[in-house]
């Protein structure tokens, strides 16, 4: 068995919180608290909880976008250490991320252009950045013309796919999503899912996806991590652990997803 | 109490965003509003209140109980708001003043429009908090919202809102700011206070799923109109209108699918991440 593409062993993080008094002790808040992760090639993770479980902060540790307090992430085999941007070159080059608001992660005053090329720019990607940006923006669904635009000529959806394209431009082998479709509506959420599943699909793209959606990841994902309070409570393929959960809070959080209702076509 | 809007229409500083709404709510019965952002739908609720933005321009009709709102004085219509009807907003940490306490913002309406002293707001909102399941009632009405859980500030707004036992109550997406264990507790709470005050109510939402769970009924909107009228269940079984039809399709596409876990019903309106866990040690991972 080859070894997987990303790892994570005995994760945590602390936070030092305000102190209650005066020259009193910091409480500290874990936020995590050893977390084992590991995603294969080409496979997708669901990682899912509630406000408050962890589930972003793993996110970030797991691309170096903060230290953790204790354990290690590998990438590749190679571990992960949070530091300046020239040491973390080969991470960047073979991860992408992309979060929840397209509207805040958009910078207004670049046009979709300049927002898409920024990575291969600053990892030096080699090539024709103008070709490279305008197949990327045919593969997400939008078209090449679409890279004159400004961000704010763009409907959220629109948004949220150039989000995508620049976070797989350079052709990252993981791709990281924090609630990707949270901010967006229902039609157009459909839509992200069937791009995101698309490009796992054709290029071979390893996606951890945190998200507390259970419907979206009921439909995308191959294994799923539950976090509780900083810790994973339950782990495993999709479908057995949404079907027959086995932690108490797991099964408390099926039981509270609302439901449609059963359409007799769907039988 | 009857609720009739008829031509309903409202601009903001010239641009239509509201664009011939006429709906109906019988005393006593419920009535969604489902749309997509940019719909109308929390604009057609907020001039039933006389709180639109600035610059807004409403023309149309909308009757309570036959008496008409739209032409009426800012100081009308805040009497209309604090006896007649409450509303309770997507977001509890921006609907609440920080600076109160939690027990003014909930007696606040009773001292307003009924008179009532502080001692006397005060005692009811003790008795409020209780009925919305707030923990330690009397001394969460001390509070600040800031020491409060989303799904905590939430109770409070629907406890400041069922006041003055309000005759129609408005939701404009009270949960989607929470967690689906903190939600499922809000719309049994929702739920349970409409039915025991036999209030009307229009619950506006996004989510097909939680429409279900509420209404019997609902109106959608696109565009500023209302586009298809019918029950839930005609709606998402034999859409009419193709945005209709397009909306059912997506929540159908996305929504989650599967059999309530049977065997361990949480107890009505606790959230589930505060419950002690059978076991805190994880569950072995499946392969």
């Amino acid at each position: 068995m080859s070894a997987p593409l990303l790892s994570a062993r005995g994760l945590a993080r602390d936070y030092r919180l305000p102190r209650q008094r005066l020259g009193g002790p910091h409480p500290v808040h874990h936020a995590l608290v050893d977390v084992d992760l590991d995603v294969d090639a080409g496979e997708i993770v669901a990682v899912i909880g509630e406000s408050g479980s962890g589930k972003s902060t793993l996110a970030r540790l797991l691309l170096a976008l903060d230290r953790p307090t204790r354990g290690q992430v590998t990438f590749d085999g190679r571990p992960v250490v949070a530091g300046p941007a020239r040491n973390l070159r080969w991470l960047r080059a073979g991860t992408g991320i992309v979060l929840q608001d397209p509207y805040a992660s958009l910078d207004p005053r670049f046009r979709v252009h300049d927002v898409i090329a920024e990575p291969l720019r600053a990892l030096k990607v080699p090539g024709d950045h103008r070709r490279l940006v305008a197949d990327v923006l045919t593969r997400v669904g939008l078209g090449p013309d679409r890279a004159a635009s400004y961000p704010h000529e763009l409907s959220g959806g629109q948004r949220q796919r150039v989000a995508l394209a620049r976070a797989i431009v350079h052709r990252p082998r993981l791709l990281v999503g924090d609630e990707p479709t949270s901010a967006l509506d229902v039609t157009v959420r459909a839509e992200i899912i069937a791009l995101l599943r698309d490009l796992n699909a054709t290029l071979g793209l390893a996606v951890v996806l945190v998200s507390h959606d259970l419907g979206l990841v009921q439909r995308f994902a191959e294994r799923v991590v539950v976090m509780h309070a900083g810790r994973v409570v339950e782990s495993g393929p999709t479908g057995a652990v949404l079907d027959d959960p086995r932690h108490a809070y797991t099964r408390g959080l099926v039981a509270a997803v609302p439901r449609l209702p059963v359409r007799s076509t769907d039988a | 109490m009857s609720l009739e809007i008829e031509d309903l229409r409202i601009a903001i500083r010239g641009r239509t965003v509201v664009d011939g709404v006429s709906l109906s709510l019988g005393d006593g019965d419920r009535l969604g509003l489902i749309g997509e952002s940019g719909s109308g739908k929390s604009l057609t609720a907020l001039a039933m209140l006389g709180l639109l933005p600035p610059g807004s321009t409403v023309s149309g009709s909308i009757r309570l109980d036959g008496r008409e709102l739209v032409g009426r004085s800012d100081r009308e219509l805040a009497a209309v708001r604090g006896r007649q009807a409450g509303i309770v907003f997507q977001e509890p940490a921006t609907a609440l003043n920080p600076v109160r306490r939690v027990g003014a913002q909930i007696g606040e309406s009773l001292r307003i429009h009924y008179g009532f002293t502080k001692r006397q707001a005060l005692e009811r909102a003790v008795k409020l908090a209780a009925r919305v399941h707030l923990p330690d009632p009397e001394r969460i009405v001390y509070r600040y919202p800031h020491e409060l859980s989303g799904g905590q500030r939430q109770r409070v707004a629907i406890a400041a809102a069922i006041a003055t036992g309000p005759r129609l109550i408005i939701a404009d997406e009270p949960t989607t700011a929470l967690d689906v264990t903190i939600q499922a507790g809000i719309l049994d709470l929702f739920d349970h206070e409409v039915t025991r005050s036999g209030a009307s109510l229009l619950f506006i939402t996004h989510d097909l799923a939680v429409l279900a769970r509420i209404v019997a009924r609902a109106a959608v909107l696109a565009d500023g109109r209302v586009i298809e009228q019918a029950a839930v269940a005609d709606l998402l079984a034999s859409p009419a209108h193709p945005v209709t039809a397009a909306l059912a399709a997506a929540a159908y596409a996305t929504s989650f699918v599967g059999a309530p876990v049977a065997s361990r019903p949480l107890p009505a309106g606790t959230p589930v991440a505060s419950q002690p866990l059978a076991a805190d040690a994880p569950v072995a991972s499946r392969p």
